[in-house]
């Protein structure tokens, strides 16, 4: 049994490890990113990419980019908007037709006005994901840590000392 | 760099790995399954799909589309599909195939199972009938009748009752049938008038002697006036009728000599119609080659219609935008595609080659016209091209076809125990040439192929001769040529079939008429000759019979007339001889049989007693056995 768990629990810990409220709040706000993104296109792969080239909370992250592409159509309209405007600024078009012509980014299908206009929504709302999750999680961690002890299967798949490290971060 | 970092992205980078190696081919055979479902609305099989990055290349394992309406039949099965992606047109999201080989593409293999799909399809169009309304309408028009109906022909052109010597002679017939009955009813009407006349003359016998003069005077009148109508009557009759018999019979004559002169103008009228005769013949065969050409050209427009329009994503959000591009390329481009495997001419499998160019989503950006270029080996190759040309606004499809077909292909006209017409055609060499745009189509489809064994058979007894004879000429006929046109909408073109099989199958008709025509003249002339004397003879028979008898009846009555008018007139003259009455009364057959046998013993008693007057003593001697009875009783 204990040899089945010990991958689960070390793949866990991996994951859970940046556990630092500024890593938790980064996950957070690139989760809030790439759930704003629609999915299909190379902008998601790369923001996936970046996301975990970074030293941010990668359970949070994919947890709120799971959470928040569910919300994110509710926000089409505004990101269409925001993306078309974008798309025929006359300011703009050399840029986009330059872009345009590169390779590659014909994939990122930054020429479509929702992903556009959602990648700057998502870009906008980064930063303040950021600033305002952290002391959330600064303050709720510690209670979530010992709430989670209570339950035997947090303190079989991810081990007490890992709770510890939670309740040692402040 | 600390372990904790490392492992997540280690883990993600492993996923994306065994996504790549082992998820990715399955999700876009998946892909390739659901989208190829979706189009052909029965279950599609791919064996396996294998993709490779560097350079960017697939490669697909054998593929079974089933087809729809045939369960349990493939519509289209191949071993091997491989193409090459160009990268860097990729790379612009453009998917250019330099060159792709389509192996052992095989049509309408069977399946192990029915190949539906457990749910019905969404589908936008409905889908149109097998058979296009076009084509039901020819096949339902052609007739195979057109041999007896002409057998027929031949035979109602000597037909009795289209002959004018009939109707004339009918007409007659019926007419004079009318007047003897009319004049009949006349002289029983007069008749009538003759009875209540003789019951006058009885009742004037009764009363008073001044009573009786008085009916016998209107009796007299009535018998004048009654005496007069019959013989105007008479008169009528005997000056009317024989002048209208006379011109009756100048009628029939006269019919009779246009019978004669028609009957050699309607049998050399008589002639097969060569459009039905060709129709009838090869018809069906053509212009079911017409709509096997017109449905290679619908689909080959169809799946270019598909590349040019691939399926919208499910989530295809908000607007894209587009902006020039130095290098423009069409988002999908086949330049070119190697094709072979085996098709079925004729219930043969044959195998074939062929080449695909230049199939492109953007044929104005591409500027190429698509061009698929196929032939089948075998006994009957097949040479196939097509070119669609969507360059212009107005997308033009050409399409055209050579083969021959060695095998025989036997020709029937008429029903196999009535009049028939049986031939073979062979070594057909077909040549197709069909245009579509817009929903129109024009084009033509032309064979040419080598007549013979024709057989000509009849159950018509006015059409053997005929037979022999049209066969005899039919094997002259070595070759056959016809030609298939077709314009307007695609779904209800205007076809028309033209060859010389029907020109010379008539000519062939026509060289035996000309044998056959002055015996069918003869036999056609006799009988018009024979009905008219036969309905002269008739005629002369009843004008002879009946009006004899007529003039008969009316002679007696007249006869009655008089002798009642002479009774009359004497009976007001006053001069009345009662010996002459009594013999006249008697002689009229105006007295009843009783009154007969009355009047003649009333007579024997009257001259008894002048006999006696004139000779006193023998008579008192004769009576006097008589008296001294009475007296001494």
């Amino acid at each position: 049994m204990l040899f089945i768990l010990r991958p689960i629990r070390l793949t866990l810990r991996a994951v859970l490890t940046e556990a630092k409220p500024g890593q938790l709040a980064l996950g957070f706000a690139m989760g809030v990113l790439i759930g704003v993104v629609p999915k299909s296109n190379l902008i998601a792969v790369v923001l996936s990419f970046v996301l975990a080239s970074l030293r941010a909370n990668l359970a949070i992250a994919a947890a709120t980019a799971l959470v928040v592409s569910f919300v994110a159509g509710y926000l089409d309209p505004l990101s269409d908007r925001i993306g078309s405007w974008l798309l025929t600024h006359p300011a703009l078009q050399e840029t986009w037709t330059h872009l345009y012509n590169q390779p590659v980014m014909p994939w990122t299908d930054f020429n479509n006005s929702i992903v556009l206009g959602s990648l700057v929504i998502g870009l906008i709302l980064v930063y303040p994901a950021f600033r305002l999750s952290r002391p959330l999680f600064a303050k709720y961690t510690v209670k979530m840590t010992v709430w989670a002890k209570k339950f035997w299967l947090t303190r079989l798949l991810l081990g007490v000392e890992l709770t510890d490290r939670f309740a040692a971060v402040n | 760099m600390r372990w904790g970092y490392l492992i997540p992205r280690f883990i993600l980078v492993a996923l994306l790995w065994g996504f790549m190696a082992f998820g990715f081919d399955p999700l876009v055979r998946y892909s390739a399954i659901q989208a190829v479902q979706s189009i052909t609305g029965a279950k599609a099989d791919i064996d396996s799909l294998e993709t490779a990055f560097f350079p960017p290349t697939a490669r697909v394992h054998h593929v079974a589309l089933a087809s729809a309406d045939r369960p349990g039949t493939n519509l289209v099965e191949f071993d091997d599909l491989t193409f090459r992606v160009a990268g860097d047109a990729l790379l612009r999201r453009c998917y250019v195939v330099e060159e792709a080989r389509l192996t052992g593409v095989r049509f309408g293999t069977p399946r192990s199972d029915d190949g539906q799909l457990p749910w019905e399809p969404e589908s936008e169009e409905e889908s149109g009938p097998m058979v296009p309304p076009w084509l039901q309408d020819k096949l339902k028009n052609i007739g195979h009748e057109w041999l007896e109906e002409f057998t027929q022909q031949a035979k109602a052109q000597i037909d009795p009752n289209r002959l004018e010597t009939y109707r004339v002679g009918n007409e007659v017939y019926a007419k004079w049938d009318g007047r003897f009955r009319e004049i009949q009813t006349t002289i029983e009407t007069k008749k009538a008038q003759l009875e209540e006349l003789q019951r006058q003359i009885r009742t004037a016998k009764e009363g008073e002697p001044i009573d009786r003069v008085q009916k016998y005077l209107t009796a007299a009148q009535n018998a004048d006036i009654l005496i007069r109508d019959s013989r105007t009557f008479l008169t009528q009759l005997q000056a009317s009728v024989p002048q209208e018999v006379k011109q009756d019979f100048a009628r029939l004559d006269q019919a009779q000599k246009n019978d004669r002169e028609n009957i050699e103008e309607s049998i050399r009228m008589l002639k097969p119609d060569a459009r039905r005769i060709t129709e009838s013949l090869l018809g069906e065969e053509m212009y079911l080659q017409l709509d096997k050409l017109l449905s290679w050209a619908e689909l080959a427009r169809s799946y270019v219609s598909a590349v040019k329009a691939p399926p919208e994503p499910e989530r295809g959000r908000g607007t894209d935008f587009e902006f020039p591009i130095l290098n423009p390329t069409p988002r999908m481009l086949f330049r070119k595609m190697l094709l072979d495997g085996e098709l079925l001419v004729g219930n043969v499998p044959t195998p074939f080659r062929g080449i695909l160019t230049d199939v492109s989503s953007d044929p104005k950006l591409h500027g190429r016209p698509s061009l698929l270029q196929a032939t089948t080996g075998g006994q009957t190759p097949v040479e196939f091209l097509m070119r669609h040309d969507a360059t212009t606004e107005v997308a033009v499809t050409d399409l055209a076809a050579r083969f021959t077909d060695l095998t025989e292909h036997a020709l029937a006209a008429g029903r196999e125990n009535g009049d028939r017409l049986t031939a073979s055609l062979q070594n057909l060499k077909w040549n197709a040439e069909i245009t579509m745009q817009e929903g129109q189509v024009t084009g033509q489809i032309d064979v040419s192929s080598d007549f013979g064994q024709p057989v000509f058979q009849t159950t018509s007894p006015y059409a053997t001769a005929l037979a022999g004879l049209t066969q005899d000429t039919l094997q002259s006929i070595k070759t056959v040529n016809a030609t298939v046109r077709i314009n307007g909408p695609a779904l209800h073109p205007h076809v028309e079939m033209t060859s010389d099989l029907g020109q010379k199958l008539v000519a062939g008709f026509e060289t035996a008429f000309a044998a056959n025509l002055p015996q069918m003249k003869q036999q056609a002339i006799a009988m018009v000759s024979a009905y008219a004397n036969e309905r002269r003879q008739d005629l002369s028979a009843k004008l002879g019979g009946r009006y004899g008898e007529l003039l008969g009846d009316h002679e007696k009555l007249m006869k009655s007339l008089d002798d009642a008018r002479t009774l009359a007139m004497n009976l007001r003259s006053g001069h009345v001889d009662p010996n002459e009455v009594y013999r006249t009364v008697s002689q009229t057959g105006l007295l009843s049989e009783k009154d007969q046998q009355k009047a003649d013993k009333y007579m024997g008693t009257v001259n008894q007693v002048l006999g006696g007057a004139k000779d006193p003593d023998a008579a008192i001697q004769q009576a006097l056995p008589v008296l001294k009875k009475k007296l001494f009783r």
